[in-house]
């Protein structure tokens, strides 16, 4: 009897060991994730000199590299400078706005009836589409870049916002998570709905759209969060300074500008927080609705 | 009415909220930063190059006078009643200068009338002295030759006795009288004076145009031999002179000019400076004749004229010249694709002045005709910084 206790303690110990284990490495891993937004804050309150200093081995490729926890002193000079003194930075923040909403706005508005398309539509020809979608949606840009600069120069639209809309528009990423919402809802709901009504467009509108309103709301916020820090696609098909967003915009740092740099960082990830912070629910339950679909 | 209920929906969802709120943050930050930059850019005026002649405007100062002046005389001892010009006044032909005292003529011309009386008396007497001095020696010569025999002898004795007793007899007349005919001569020519300003009633007007150089009488002063005012011919060539510095001499005869009159603001085109003498202590003396009938006035003026440089194609106003440690440039303003879209951008091209005067500098560098420089701005312009052009 003592010892089946002995050993039950002992499994007790060795699972509350783990667990506080456990614990350490993920508080230990969101801290070392959470350093750069750290940096990014105290960037933001030190001058340029002194970060300047800390910076030293990234500005000039010389000399070292250090973190900087508490500026000697804090000002909030950049912060002023970028969003008082700086018309640039309202430019291309605007541009950022612009491109996301538009390219969002669009990928909504194409991937939902799309995604409805392939979730009621069962055939031969709608499973291979949806899996040329599939292979479509693995392809990274960087192997789509060149047929994609060819369409857009041959359609003159290039240096154009279109030229970054476009393409981004028709992705098959959020056509991918609408479907699986779509396909969550139990085929019961769309057999009741067709007592009253005959009409498929109503059936999309009234029972498809706000039971799958989860998947597209996760679409739309992961959408956001992707193309807010694009860069690729600018770079390519943006020449113009005036048209970029500020993801080409930030990378021009340099000793007399850093807070600045800083600041203006911070600032851009303002909204990136307010949709982490209120949209979680939505991101997780439309990924693990398409998880749990899979 | 679903779509409006599902807008609702979004709109009352705190993300949204919060999102939308952040934006609308954001686009009023935008326009108060475009405000601020409105303000905070540097406001320039721009100019091209010029090609032009640098001109090296110089001012001298000095005086127009006449090249003679004229003394007036008056005679002696007569009181001034009034004097009715002083000196600098200019005066036209006719005017009234001063007036005698009427009753203090009279009584001169009555002393002259007397002293020429006199002298009248003295020649008669000495006149008729001379004529019995002359009857006196006929009678005792006829006295003589009565008791006299050598007939031949005689003759010629008495013919040198007459011209010798003529002639010394004939010798104190003539210079007795003839000393007191000057004198009377004098008195009458005194007279004569005197008798005209009385017709003028004792006023003495001016015989030229001209100006008062000098009044050497007052009222109640007695006039002198001394002239009683010096006047300056308007009717003569007035002359200017002026007096410069070796440094500031940058003239030679010949350079046409402008005279200005400093008080009455007269301006002559095409005066030629006449000749530019040495003076003393590195001085030089510029003289430039003013034709006759130009000018009616003489006072101070200012000669100024205009040396010209040879052509240059790029000229700048002084104010677009800026020099730092690397030497002179001018800030070109360029149209550059910005973040903002298309800007004017501050440019420092560097330059090499060939020739400047007191506004522009001559230059040389790499510019271009067409390009456009800074000539004002309204707070210090940066290397590559924006700039706003404004219009004039």
């Amino acid at each position: 009897m003592l010892q089946q206790k002995e050993i039950k303690e002992a499994k007790v110990l060795k699972s509350l060991i783990v667990k506080i284990i456990s614990v350490l490495i993920a508080a230990a891993a969101c801290i070392l994730s959470c350093i750069p937004l750290l940096i990014l804050a105290v960037g933001t309150v030190t001058g340029n000199y002194e970060m300047a200093a800390y910076l030293e081995g990234m500005l000039w490729g010389e000399g070292e590299t250090y973190l900087l926890l508490f500026p000697s002193y804090p000002t909030l000079r950049g912060v002023v400078e970028a969003l008082l003194e700086k018309p640039e930075f309202y430019v291309v923040f605007w541009n950022s706005v612009k491109l996301t909403g538009c390219i969002v706005a669009g990928q909504i508005f194409f991937a939902v009836p799309a995604a409805w398309g392939f979730s009621r539509w069962h055939g031969r020809l709608s499973s291979l589409l949806f899996y040329l979608y599939t292979i479509l949606m693995l392809l990274p840009f960087q192997v789509t870049m060149l047929s994609n600069y060819i369409v857009i120069d041959g359609m003159r639209i290039l240096d154009t916002h279109a030229a970054v809309i476009l393409p981004a528009v028709f992705s098959t990423f959020p056509v991918f998570i609408i479907y699986r919402s779509f396909l969550g809802i139990p085929e019961e709901i769309y057999e009741a709905f067709s007592l009253d009504s005959n009409s498929r467009w109503q059936m999309f509108y009234h029972v498809g759209v706000p039971l799958a309103l989860p998947g597209i709301k996760s679409a739309a916020l992961l959408g956001i969060i992707e193309y807010w820090n694009m860069v690729e696609q600018p770079l390519l098909f943006l020449k113009t300074p005036s048209r970029w967003p500020f993801s080409l915009y930030i990378p021009g740092i340099s000793y007399d500008n850093v807070q600045y740099i800083f600041a203006c960082s911070l600032i851009v990830l303002t909204p990136m927080i307010l949709i982490m912070f209120w949209g979680k629910d939505d991101i997780s339950k439309g990924i693990s609705n398409m998880a749990v679909k899979s | 009415m679903q779509l409006l209920k599902r807008a609702r929906s979004f709109a009352s969802n705190r993300g949204s909220r919060a999102l939308a709120i952040f934006l609308a943050i954001m686009a009023v930050l935008t326009m108060i930063s475009r405000a601020v930059d409105s303000l905070m850019i540097p406001q320039v005026s721009v100019s091209g190059f010029e090609e032009r002649k640098l001109e090296y405007p110089q001012e001298i100062a000095g005086r127009v006078g006449t090249v003679g002046k004229r003394a007036l005389y008056c005679q002696e001892n007569l009181r001034i009643e009034n004097v009715w010009v002083q000196q600098n006044d200019t005066v036209e032909k006719g005017d009234l200068l001063f007036t005698l005292d009427r009753e203090q003529l009279d009584e001169k011309i009555r002393q002259l009338e007397l002293e020429s009386h006199k002298y009248d008396l003295q020649i008669a007497d000495i006149e008729n002295a001379y004529q019995q001095q002359i009857k006196q020696q006929n009678d005792i010569f006829q006295g003589v030759v009565s008791g006299n025999q050598g007939g031949v002898i005689v003759t010629a004795d008495q013919g040198s006795m007459d011209e010798t007793q003529s002639g010394s007899t004939g010798a104190v007349k003539d210079n007795a009288a003839a000393l007191l005919q000057l004198d009377k001569r004098e008195v009458k020519v005194s007279l004569d004076s005197l008798y005209a300003l009385r017709e003028q009633e004792g006023n003495v007007c001016a015989e030229f145009s001209g100006r008062v150089y000098e009044c050497a009488i007052s009222t109640g002063s007695l006039t002198s031999s001394e002239p009683v005012m010096i006047l300056e011919d308007f009717n003569k060539n007035l002359r200017f002179e002026g007096v410069v510095g070796r440094t500031d001499l940058n003239i030679e005869a010949g350079v046409g000019c402008t005279l200005k009159m400093e008080e009455e603001g007269t301006i002559l085109e095409e005066v030629a400076i006449s000749k530019v003498v040495q003076g003393e202590e590195g001085t030089y003396r510029v003289i430039a004749e003013v034709e006759e009938g130009a000018l009616r006035q003489t006072g101070n003026a200012v000669l100024s004229f205009t040396k010209e440089s040879k052509n240059y194609r790029n000229c700048i106003p002084l104010s677009a010249l800026y020099s730092g440690k690397t030497g002179y440039y001018v800030i070109a303003v360029e149209e550059d694709m910005t973040i903002l879209g298309i800007q004017s951008v501050a440019k420092f091209v560097p330059v090499s002045v060939i020739e400047s005067n007191d506004e522009y500098a001559a230059v040389e560098g790499d510019i271009y005709e067409s390009e456009k420089i800074v000539v004002q701005a309204n707070k210090e312009v940066k290397e590559g910084e924006r700039v706003r052009i404004v219009e004039e």
